[in-house]
């Protein structure tokens, strides 16, 4: 009886267990870091900017940049600090700050592009290695100076900025114009031979900084709310031209646009081992998806073949991954590319019924005409000036030999930019929208 | 040796999946990465094929002795002193086995969930439930095992598969990885993974035949086998073989990797969970198994009085190692190289005596 007592009263004891742990931390002992970014130190070697999340502003209810609960306070606070270190910095910097900095909810690790350019070798293992952040961290390059787009992004429609990033992360599946490249990718890629890391680019666009700027002056508050959407055309006559024929031609920082904030995310740096070596836009990285098997769906535009001033919007998916073939001929590689899309026409500003079968046949060669020359530009543009394979045509060099060290061997980041590249593209226009021809304005058949 | 439990030959395989396969969770699986590369994956099938020829050379001996523990067994073979030998040796491994897997679980629960908190402390705590499980017997072991496998087999996939978004064929390529030679050799050598199944050989009173001994450990080192097989396939698909071999605890870092949009991630803090049952049935097996086996090589009638003393040495020895990188180094490159000698080889070399010298048939305990 006394032993069925005890092994009734056990589990009861272990309970006291459950109560606490040596590594407890209350949620009002914590201060979320949402964002991190790295930049070249003035007086100590690394300067370090934290976007860490305001409990009192969220409290309040407010969204974005709007004063929250009346209190007029941001959703976030920005800190930053020199140290020698990352994660020494952290720690430098918890020590003037009342709660423990905890790196648990960060979304994003920003490094400027002075710095990425020196190579983050030294700031990128560290991050891999702490055990609280974690490999989904989003990796993104700022053009700009440290801190500044932390700053400055204030967005209108999210009520914390870590859940902008994640929205804005959605974008790349229907615009195309930013890569989705998380810590992971990143690291993967920096130390690998088969192919070349990309960051997602970003920037304030200082047009619009000082249109709120002004905006807010004239209304007697400096972070006031116009209301609408956040990205409004600045340029509606920019129209197609042969300099711009598309409207992802821009890096960040440069859209014309208004709106509310300033923080823009578009194209791409790209970087050969740790070492940025260079910046693609928005239209070469949706190019570069492609290549690499990643573009979901976007916008295309395109001159009218029959009337040079009027456009043609084609909503472009890709269907299936780009058939690779790596072949090696007289130690020079030859990579045989083949590209699908799938289209459907969005806008026909002529009128003209391209939509019947001849007719449409001449648009799908318009299209593989258009990605294919891009795109042949964009890979020799990372053979010449990048010599990085951040399409990763490397990854299928690899079946070309059967052991590690015939791999190590074959130095494929030596070979690729002499590599011969075969692109073929193909195209079919599978749906007209919800009309299937047009009938001219004003009448007649 | 009295021995009343009885155990059905479904909870003793999966008590014997549970010891050999829990490993998964932790450092041990990345040194299939580090020596096969992007042939990892083979070099697992190499260690199966491995881990079942060495089941099928205690499956020999089991089936000479049909009612006898492999102490029992060396005893008839060697005598009295060669058979207390042999049972020591066992007991060495299985000892050696339990304390490095409680120190690396240990550490395994400090990096994922418990920074702050001492290693003794969990230790002491994985202790309590390890005592209290083989006080009950290898059948509430055997019951715990049964009713935990569906569940951890399921989590250990969903991990796998959930990552598929981070998948790339690619990381399989070169095919041969670290050469054919090289994983051949390494992968009889890693055979030393399933080096666990020797507890097999002093379940056949218990599980009352030398079938069902047979059956259960042939399922078991295929489970296992095809489980370790799952992990590391998933890990190089996941992690290529510059970074994957990096990883000090491959399943958490996968777990920790989870991302399906805004509203999926951050599992690691499940399937803490689902580790920490996993460790407390492969510590319990292998502290049973370790107390049994000194038990039976004393010829002790009851295993239980033993459990103080050697719950004592599994937690002393688990603390020897001053780091972790010691206790992984020791696990991986020592046990987990050389564990073929005691858990394959000796029972081999036992196999043979008794072939030569025409020993076998029932009757263990006039040998015992």
């Amino acid at each position: 009886m006394a032993k069925k007592v005890i092994l009734f009263f056990l589990p009861l004891l272990f309970c006291l267990f459950l109560t606490g742990c040596w590594g407890k931390r209350e949620t009002d002992e914590t201060a979320y870091v949402l964002a991190l970014d790295l930049d070249e130190g003035e007086k100590d070697k690394i300067k370090i900017t934290l976007q860490v999340a305001n409990p009192q502003a969220a409290a309040g209810g407010g969204g974005g940049g709007a004063p929250s609960g009346g209190s007029g306070e941001k959703p976030f606070i920005v800190a930053s600090i020199e140290a020698p270190s990352v994660i020494g910095g952290l720690n430098l910097l918890n020590s003037t700050a009342s709660r423990e900095l905890s790196l648990m909810h960060n979304k994003v690790i920003i490094y400027s592009s002075e710095l990425a350019r020196e190579g983050i070798a030294e700031y990128l293992a560290p991050l891999v290695r702490y055990r609280e952040l974690r490999r989904t961290n989003f990796v993104f390059v700022s053009r700009g100076k440290a801190g500044e787009f932390l700053q400055e992004n204030i967005p209108s429609l999210e009520s914390i900025p870590s859940k902008f990033f994640e929205q804005m992360y959605r974008s790349v599946g229907f615009t195309g114009f930013i890569p989705r490249v998380q810590l992971h990718h990143f690291y993967e890629n920096t130390k690998s031979k088969a192919s070349q890391p990309i960051a997602t680019l970003v920037d304030i666009n200082h047009e619009v900084k000082q249109e709120k700027e002004k905006r807010g002056k004239e209304e007697g508050k400096s972070s006031a709310v116009s209301g609408g959407p956040e990205a409004e055309n600045k340029n509606p006559d920019g129209g197609v031209t042969e300099d711009r024929p598309h409207e992802g031609h821009y890096l960040a920082g440069e859209i014309p646009r208004g709106g509310v904030n300033p923080a823009e995310l578009m194209g791409t740096a790209v970087f050969r081992s740790d070492r940025m070596v260079g910046e693609i836009d928005g239209e070469e990285t949706r190019l570069m998806l492609m290549l690499r098997g990643e573009f979901r769906r976007g916008f295309l535009t395109i001159q009218d073949p029959a009337a040079k001033d009027r456009i043609i919007v084609l909503d472009l998916r890709q269907p299936v991954s780009p058939q690779v073939k790596v072949e090696l001929a007289d130690e020079r590689p030859r990579v045989t590319v083949t590209v699908a899309l799938e289209a459907e026409f969005l806008s026909i500003q002529s009128g003209t019924n391209y939509e019947r079968p001849e007719l449409k046949k001449e648009i799908e060669s318009e299209i593989s005409k258009y990605v294919g020359e891009h795109a042949g530009k964009l890979i020799e543009k990372s053979q010449r000036e990048f010599k990085s394979d951040i399409f990763g045509f490397g990854q299928f060099a690899k079946h070309l030999v059967s052991t590690w060290a015939e791999w190590e061997n074959l130095n494929w980041p030596e070979l690729y930019p002499e590599a011969e590249v075969d692109l073929q593209v193909h195209t079919r226009i599978r749906r007209t929208g919800l009309l299937v021809k047009m009938t001219p304005v004003g009448g007649g058949k | 040796m009295i021995n009343k439990n009885k155990l059905s030959t479904a909870e003793a395989s999966m008590v014997l999946f549970i010891f050999i396969a829990a490993k998964v969770f932790l450092p041990f699986p990345v040194a299939y990465i580090d020596e096969g590369l992007s042939a990892g994956w083979i070099m697992v099938i190499i260690s199966l094929c491995g881990g079942l020829a060495g089941f099928l050379v205690i499956a020999a001996l089991i089936r000479l002795f049909p009612d006898s523990t492999i102490v029992e067994a060396a005893e008839r073979i060697l005598g009295p002193v060669g058979g207390l030998a042999a049972g020591v040796v066992f007991f060495g491994f299985f000892i050696t086995i339990t304390s490095l897997t409680l120190r690396q679980f240990g550490e395994a629960m400090i990096s994922a969930a418990l920074p702050l908190t001492p290693i003794s402390a969990i230790e002491l705590v994985f202790m309590a439930a390890m005592f209290l499980a083989c006080y009950l017997g290898i059948e509430v072991i055997g019951r715990s095992a049964l009713l935990a496998a569906p569940y951890l087999t399921t989590a250990g996939a969903l991990t796998v598969f959930l990552l598929y978004s981070f998948w790339n064929y690619h990381n399989f390529f070169p095919v041969w990885g670290a050469g054919m030679e090289q994983i051949t050799k390494m992968g009889l050598l890693r055979s030393s993974a399933f080096g666990e199944i020797l507890l097999v050989a002093y379940l056949a009173p218990v599980l009352g035949g030398a079938g069902r001994c047979l059956r259960a450990g042939f399922y078991s080192v295929l489970l296992a086998g095809l489980s370790i097989l799952l992990l590391v396939a998933g890990m190089e698909l996941a992690f290529s073989p510059e970074t994957g071999r990096e990883l000090n605890l491959p399943f958490y870092n996968m777990s920790r990797l989870v991302y399906l949009g805004r509203f999926f991630q951050r599992t690691e803090a499940v399937f803490v969970l689902f580790w920490s049952v996993a460790g407390m049935i492969m510590l319990a097996a292998g502290f049973y198994a370790a107390t049994f086996s000194i038990a039976n090589a004393l010829r002790l009638p009851d295993y239980r009085p033993l459990l103080w003393p050697v719950g004592l040495m599994i937690f002393t020895l688990s603390l020897l190692p001053p780091d972790l990188p010691t206790a992984t180094y020791l696990d991986t490159m020592i046990l987990r190289m050389f564990g073929w000698i005691p858990a394959f080889a000796l029972p081999a070399l036992l196999l043979l005596i008794a072939v030569l010298r025409r020993a076998g048939g029932k009757g263990g305990k006039e040998g015992g």
